[in-house]
């Protein structure tokens, strides 16, 4: 990372690390930071500017905006992580299999990946959701199931262009079994490239989600997520528009904070990148 | 001599699998190492040496069929063992040494991780530490401070070395047959040469039967016993060294010879030119 980082570079890569820990321990630490119940309606209280034990007013339904957004985090945060991991595991099982079976295996398997990338994702994203209705959990089936099929591809190059490699038949003629051979010498490299993608891709995700939440396809009303909260707010823009600037910024930083980390990551392990950056 | 030979191969057939139906590409190939012997299997690339080699240890690629034949290590059949079975064979009772060491070793683990694969494939882990089983294998090969090269990774050490390790890692297991693939190709002449008396020395040593596959004339002149000639996936000729290299009776191999020989001429000549050139000028 020595390479191409100007002082600049490095000061935005700290700046969003430490942003990243701030908003990762915003989400830890929600039940006890927060001053109020982020669902707790007051209807008395409606609308109130900052003060008075709100640190940032409250919204229309006289619920504290801080704590909203504190418990925001961890929504955002706990669907992006969940959306990740069904990515991480589905794409590495079928890309796996898919490159290290080949023959027919690996047609069928990749036909099934071309049947969903044919698919604009946001609008396979609301068919999903519409047949198996909103909420949490299928927000991350949704979104994981439109973004498999990337990953598997990627993952079935790497491991053909890594079976085909010295160090593989080595271990072969020495006696190791397949399985082995893939958890030792194939998933490793693997899962280095996968991690710069899936936090280069994070930021994406997290927008799919509160895109959706948006819509009201998404996370449902009364659950405290950035996006439900800037569709709240939609009403009062003229009004009241920190009720939809902060829960946007809070979107904006967290993205940022992935996506800047992930930038230099593929920069510090891509050697193309590094030459030309050097 | 009645002694069980350590592979027999006989009759071997290889085809390539296609809509055309099959193409030969291994054509009736036998061949036999006996114990205690360096059998060379000579021929330019592409002849089907190394096809020879991957049908012996049952690895060959998907496409590739073995169609006919038998192959017999140390007595037993081997030919149509469960890819388990096969795939415990390797390794315990047929080693391989491959070309290009550089490139055999996964970068990403130390020597130590590669030893302990090979061990922990063959359930051989919870005999003894690593270093234990390790250390008098790396020593045979001439490499001393065992516990300093386990902890090397690949690309901290050379070509050479690197060879040496895989010799070791043959070894571990203490196979009775071993199959060089090339062992010298990509190494500078005195690790060619360190790798070849390493080789030598342990077969007088251990009584290990040595399968060498080499299109270098002058390794199998340095090593082998018994010679066999290989072109478009036939065996041309097969006899003790001495004989085939004085008297080959196959055109092809005698141009092989030849082609060997002209090398080696044309390389004295510059080598006396230069060596008259330096003697000229010293004297004056």
């Amino acid at each position: 990372m020595s390479c191409a980082a100007s002082p600049v570079r490095r000061g935005l890569l700290v700046v969003a690390l430490v942003l990243l820990g701030v908003i990762g321990a915003m989400a830890l630490c929600a039940p006890w930071v927060a001053p109020h119940d982020p669902n707790a309606i007051d209807l008395a209280r409606k609308l109130q500017p900052p003060g008075n034990g709100y640190p940032l007013g409250t919204d229309h339904l006289g619920r504290d905006l801080c704590s909203r957004l504190l418990y925001g985090a961890r929504v955002s945060i706990g669907t992006v992580l969940g959306i990740v991991a069904l990515i991480l595991v589905l794409s590495l099982a079928v890309g796996c299999t898919a490159g290290y079976a080949g023959g027919w295996v690996d047609a069928a398997l990749m036909r099934t990946c071309d049947v969903f990338l044919t698919f604009p994702t946001f609008i396979l994203a609301m068919f999903l959701i519409g047949v198996l209705g909103t909420g949490l959990v299928n927000v991350i089936l949704a979104i994981a199931l439109t973004h498999w099929a990337w990953y598997a591809r990627i993952v079935r190059g790497l491991v053909l262009s890594l079976k085909h490699r010295n160090f593989v038949a080595a271990a072969r003629v020495a006696g190791t079994s397949r399985f082995r051979i893939l958890q030792r010498h194939i998933l490793p490299p693997v899962l280095a490239q996968l991690a710069i993608l899936a936090t280069l891709d994070i930021g994406h995700m997290m927008l799919h989600v509160s895109g959706l939440s948006f819509l009201g396809l998404g996370v449902q009303p009364p659950t405290p997520e950035w996006g439900v909260m800037i569709n709240d707010a939609r009403q009062y823009l003229w009004t009241q528009p920190a009720l939809m600037l902060y829960p946007g910024l809070m979107i904006f930083l967290t993205v940022m904070a992935f996506n800047v980390p992930g930038d230099h990551l593929r920069d510090a392990l891509d050697p193309v990148v590094r030459t030309q950056g050097g | 001599m009645a002694a069980v030979p350590a592979l027999c191969v006989t009759d071997l057939e290889i085809a390539a699998v296609g809509p055309q139906g099959p193409l030969p590409l291994v054509r009736g190939v036998s061949l036999t190492v006996p114990a205690n012997r360096v059998v060379g299997l000579i021929g330019e690339s592409g002849c089907g040496k190394s096809l020879t080699c991957l049908g012996i240890l049952g690895l060959l690629p998907g496409n590739l069929r073995r169609t006919r034949g038998e192959i017999a290590l140390h007595g037993t059949p081997v030919h149509g063992l469960p890819p388990d079975a096969m795939r415990r064979q390797r390794g315990q009772s047929v080693a391989v040494i491959l070309q290009n060491p550089m490139s055999c070793f996964d970068a990403v683990h130390t020597i130590r991780q590669h030893f302990r694969e090979t061990l922990g494939s063959h359930d051989r882990l919870a005999n003894g530490s690593v270093v234990e089983r390790a250390a008098p294998v790396l020593r045979e090969v001439g490499l001393d401070n065992a516990g300093e090269i386990l902890n090397l990774y690949p690309f901290q050490m050379s070509g050479g070395m690197l060879q040496r390790v895989m010799i070791a890692l043959a070894l571990l297991l203490e196979p009775p047959l071993l199959i060089a693939d090339e062992p010298t190709t990509d190494l500078d002449a005195i690790s060619q040469v360190t790798v070849l008396d390493l080789l030598a020395a342990l077969r007088a040593r251990r009584g290990l039967s040595v399968l060498l596959v080499t299109h270098d004339v002058s390794v199998i002149a340095r090593l082998a016993d018994e010679v066999v000639v290989m072109r478009e996936g036939v065996i041309l000729e097969s006899g003790p060294v001495g004989a085939v290299f004085a008297a080959p009776r196959h055109a092809y191999t005698a141009s092989l010879l030849e082609a060997h020989r002209s090398l080696d001429r044309a390389y004295h000549e510059r080598l006396g030119a230069w060596l008259g050139g330096t003697a000229g000028t010293e004297v004056r």
